[in-house]
């Protein structure tokens, strides 16, 4: 192993984790070009900085690190496109169907129990993946910015060029989406906490 | 004060004062938005005044509450 090539092995194991790293682009950028982009060069510069992997955390956890830093740059370098996307291509507005003229709600939220019964299931996570999956572009672009990268809302408006009204606005919608997929496809599928 | 009057008649500072009466509609749209601001203490506490009243909006505050635990918890699900 010289200092600049991955040995065999480890190359494997990146190259095996590259539909994940992949999904995550997707899921952020919403673009499947820019999201190979992404991995490409996370791979990239994983196999030429294997000395950088410190072996004590997960393989997948410095990948997911090193992806992070790629879709920012991603996100920057198709800050355009991304801020000229039209917000009416992102659907209703879900707050019409929740609340009666007069402000209040329709229909009472549901009660979605012990959050921990849900949250330490990893089912549970993929239903999450999914409802992530389901909002409408830009919407899912703003929340994975917010949620998954952590990004400041300042940060996101900046680097997209949106106002703050804007920002706030579509993570909204992205919310209550959110909320009503999570309640179909989970809370009210199934026995609160229970297992589909 | 009748209730829905706001504690100052200037309309122009609406957004700093204490909304005595405050909408679910209203409530939630606070309650979400703090997920992504600072929201400004009256607001905070026309909305912690709704709540006191409004079961619906207790119950979906929990649901927001839930929601961000289950972002904090699939950030560390997708990368560990």
């Amino acid at each position: 192993m010289t200092a600049h090539t991955a040995p065999a092995d480890l190359s494997r194991q990146i190259e095996a984790l590259r539909s994940v790293l992949l999904k995550y682009a997707r899921l952020q950028l919403r673009n499947d070009a820019w999201a190979e982009d992404a991995v490409s060069e996370t791979v990239l510069a994983a196999l030429e900085k294997p000395q950088a992997f410190a072996g004590g955390s997960q393989l997948k956890t410095w990948l997911i690190g090193i992806l992070k830093h790629k879709l920012v740059d991603q996100i920057r370098k198709n800050c355009r496109e991304l801020s000229t996307t039209a917000a009416s291509e992102d659907g209703e507005d879900l707050d019409d169907l929740l609340f009666a003229s007069d402000g209040h709600w329709r229909e009472s939220p549901h009660d979605w129990g012990n959050p921990e019964d849900a949250l330490r299931q990893v089912d549970f996570m993929k239903v999450l993946e999914a409802c992530v999956d389901k909002l409408p572009g830009q919407q899912g672009r703003l929340f994975m910015m917010r949620e998954w990268l952590e990004l400041e809302s300042d940060e996101i408006c900046k680097e997209l060029a949106i106002t703050p009204t804007n920002l706030w606005v579509m993570l909204h919608r992205a919310r209550l989406r959110l909320r009503e997929c999570l309640q179909a496809g989970w809370f009210g599928a199934t026995p609160v906490g229970g297992a589909p | 004060m009748p209730a829905g009057r706001l504690v100052r008649r200037d309309t122009r500072r609406r957004s700093a004062l204490i909304k005595l009466k405050m909408t679910c509609r209203e409530a939630t749209q606070i309650a979400l938005q703090a997920e992504d601001r600072s929201v400004p203490l009256a607001e905070r506490l026309s909305l912690r005044l709704h709540r006191r009243s409004c079961s619906h909006c207790r119950r979906f505050a929990r649901q927001v509450q839930l929601m961000r635990e289950a972002s904090a918890r699939w950030r560390k699900f997708s990368g560990g």
